[in-house]
């Protein structure tokens, strides 16, 4: 399968991580018996075991804390979008 | 005095025939007294029942009846005002008003990156400037208007990554403020995704050349104990897996935790299941099975919503799958059945090569033009649909799937050769005879196709340029 410019494919029972513009290994691991599968930055193959990898930014124990306003810079280039009033 | 007489019955007639007057509706108390956007508000007071209407500050919201004496209603997008209820009896309006605080809703709540959401602010300043923030990055500006509402639609941005996100309205003059959560996504529906094979997750953002190198194993599990399975898909964070004794499990994504699991019984594996409406669909060998994607959890028995029995039993190899609301699955005859996906109800049965005897044995894969295709067994035959009519191509070694992109499909053969649907064989082959064949894949121009020795990639004006070879096969690739 295909996804943000890699090929991943079970080769020889493992999942390769390939370059979709030369074929350079980026990447492998784990066990497969069948094309491996990528969703929300993680892969997941199964041979009567799932494997499941991530990255380490995206690790079950990486919280994403809500920013808070002091960390946040308006960009004064946006135009602005109204909002209708209601009909009531 | 004849007329009293023929005229008394009908007054009395009429009289006995008037519908009771339903008690006008009396709001008594509420609470809370105040929330933001999306609180659930519940609402007491007395003959509510057969409520037409439950309005904040004038704007209808989505309610409950839960007696006649009880309403739970969740706060839509408005001003601070009275609650009204409204029933065939009357309309009640509270004498105190719900006050609206800032609060922000997102709808949907969970996107793919690129995907248009709306978020919506109430409880702001009227006719205010706001920042919306994804994250730390100023998307778009909005201006409230005379109710403290602002209500924007934008794109999340390409490279967003899987998870948890905030939406932040603040306001540019006096920084009031309201947040809300959304969740990124780049679910795997099926096997190939998006229901046309291509095998190409097209939101897939967070892995990229540089990140790749960098994963690491979070989990591994035990899934039934044999290597036979279906092919693995994903929603909601739950990665759903059938196998060869008939039970389906569901596992957290990020945990490998058993979220839930079904004993629809049969041979699930090397069957496609499909994700769609909130629901996953399995097919064994004569069944087809419903579940809810959410149907459990800590490891709880699902049962199906519906189950539908198929007259012609399923092949190996082939499974379900989507096109316009519609699901699809194969049979050992050869015919493809529609299947509503509500109800399981069957519709007929079309072939598009009856001489596809031997049994269907990829699910079928199906274009946006509306062109499908699909591998079947006996003889061999990858037998297609067109806006031309039906044709069909056999071959001794075997055919794979199809993979489509765009209008066009592709496939490989036992006998090393990657096919367009138009009839091209491309020149350069894959390991000849080596029945290594498997669907391709398709994206970014290019074709992927695996065989025994290694991965090919193929575009049309180059045919093959790169193979790229890593241990010994098979090189499934979709």
């Amino acid at each position: 399968m295909i996804a943000n410019r890699i090929v991943y494919a079970c080769a020889g029972y493992t999942i390769v991580a390939l370059d979709e513009t030369y074929g350079g290994l980026l990447w492998s691991g784990g066990y497969c018996s069948g094309a491996p599968i990528v969703a929300n930055g993680s892969v997941y193959s199964d041979d009567g075991q799932i494997f499941a990898f991530t990255l380490p930014t995206l690790a079950p124990n990486v919280i994403r804390r809500a920013p808070s306003l002091s960390q946040l810079k308006p960009d004064l280039s946006l135009v602005e979008v109204r909002t209708p009033d209601i009909a009531k | 005095m004849r007329q009293w007489i023929q005229h008394a019955p009908a007054a009395l007639f009429l009289l006995a025939a008037a519908p009771a007057l339903a008690a006008a509706p009396t709001i008594t108390n509420f609470s809370p007294t105040l929330g933001p956007i999306g609180s659930t508000v519940v609402i007491t007071g007395a003959a509510f029942t057969g409520a037409t209407s439950v309005t904040f500050g004038g704007v209808g919201s989505h309610y409950t009846v839960n007696s006649a004496t009880k309403i739970t209603a969740s706060l839509p997008a408005t001003a601070t005002g009275p609650i009204a209820v409204t029933t065939a009896g009357g309309t009640a309006a509270s004498t105190a008003k719900f006050n609206v605080t800032p609060g922000a809703q997102a709808s949907p709540v969970s996107m793919h990156p690129q995907g248009n959401v709306t978020v919506t602010a109430s409880g702001m300043d009227a006719y205010t400037a706001i920042d919306v923030y994804f994250d730390l990055t100023d998307e778009v500006l909005a201006v409230s208007n005379g109710s403290g509402i602002a209500s924007v639609t934008f794109r999340l941005p390409a490279n967003a990554a899987p998870g948890a996100h905030s939406i932040t309205f603040d306001e540019r003059s006096t920084h009031k403020a309201a947040q809300t959560p959304i969740t990124v996504d780049t679910d795997w529906l099926q096997a190939g995704f998006a229901y046309n094979s291509a095998g190409f997750n097209v939101f897939e953002g967070a892995l990229d050349r540089t990140t790749v190198s960098t994963l690491d194993v979070i989990w591994a599990k035990t899934n039934g104990g044999a290597g036979n399975h279906t092919p693995l898909v994903e929603q909601n964070g739950i990665i759903f897996s059938g196998d060869v004794y008939g039970v389906v499990r569901a596992y957290a994504a990020t945990t490998g935790t058993l979220v839930w699991t079904a004993n629809p019984g049969g041979w699930l594996a090397q069957r496609t299941p499909v994700i769609y409406g909130g629901n996953i669909y399995f097919l064994n060998a004569t069944n087809i099975f419903a579940y809810k994607v959410n149907c459990g959890t800590n490891g709880a028995t699902c049962k199906p919503f519906w189950t539908q029995t198929l007259a012609n039993y399923p092949n190996g190899g082939g499974g379900l799958s989507l096109s316009n609301g519609v699901l699809y699955a194969t049979s050992s005859n050869g015919e493809i059945y529609p299947v509503n996906p509500t109800t399981g109800a069957l519709g007929t049965p079309f072939y598009a090569d009856s001489n596809a005897y031997g049994g269907i044995t990829s699910p079928v894969a199906f274009s946006a033009d509306g062109s499908f295709a699909y591998a079947a067994d006996g003889d061999t035959i990858l037998a297609a649909y067109s806006g031309g009519g039906f044709s069909s191509y056999q071959n001794t070694y075997g055919v794979s799937g199809v993979a489509f992109g765009g209008h066009l499909g592709f496939f490989e053969s036992g006998d090393g050769v990657l096919h367009e649907l138009n009839g091209r064989e491309w020149a350069a082959t894959l390991a000849n005879g080596s029945y290594c064949y498997s669907t391709p894949a398709v994206g970014y121009g290019t074709v992927f196709a695996g065989d025994c020795n290694a991965v090919y990639a193929y575009t049309a004006e180059t045919e093959r340029f790169f193979g790229r070879t890593t241990g010994w096969g098979p090189y499934p690739v979709s």
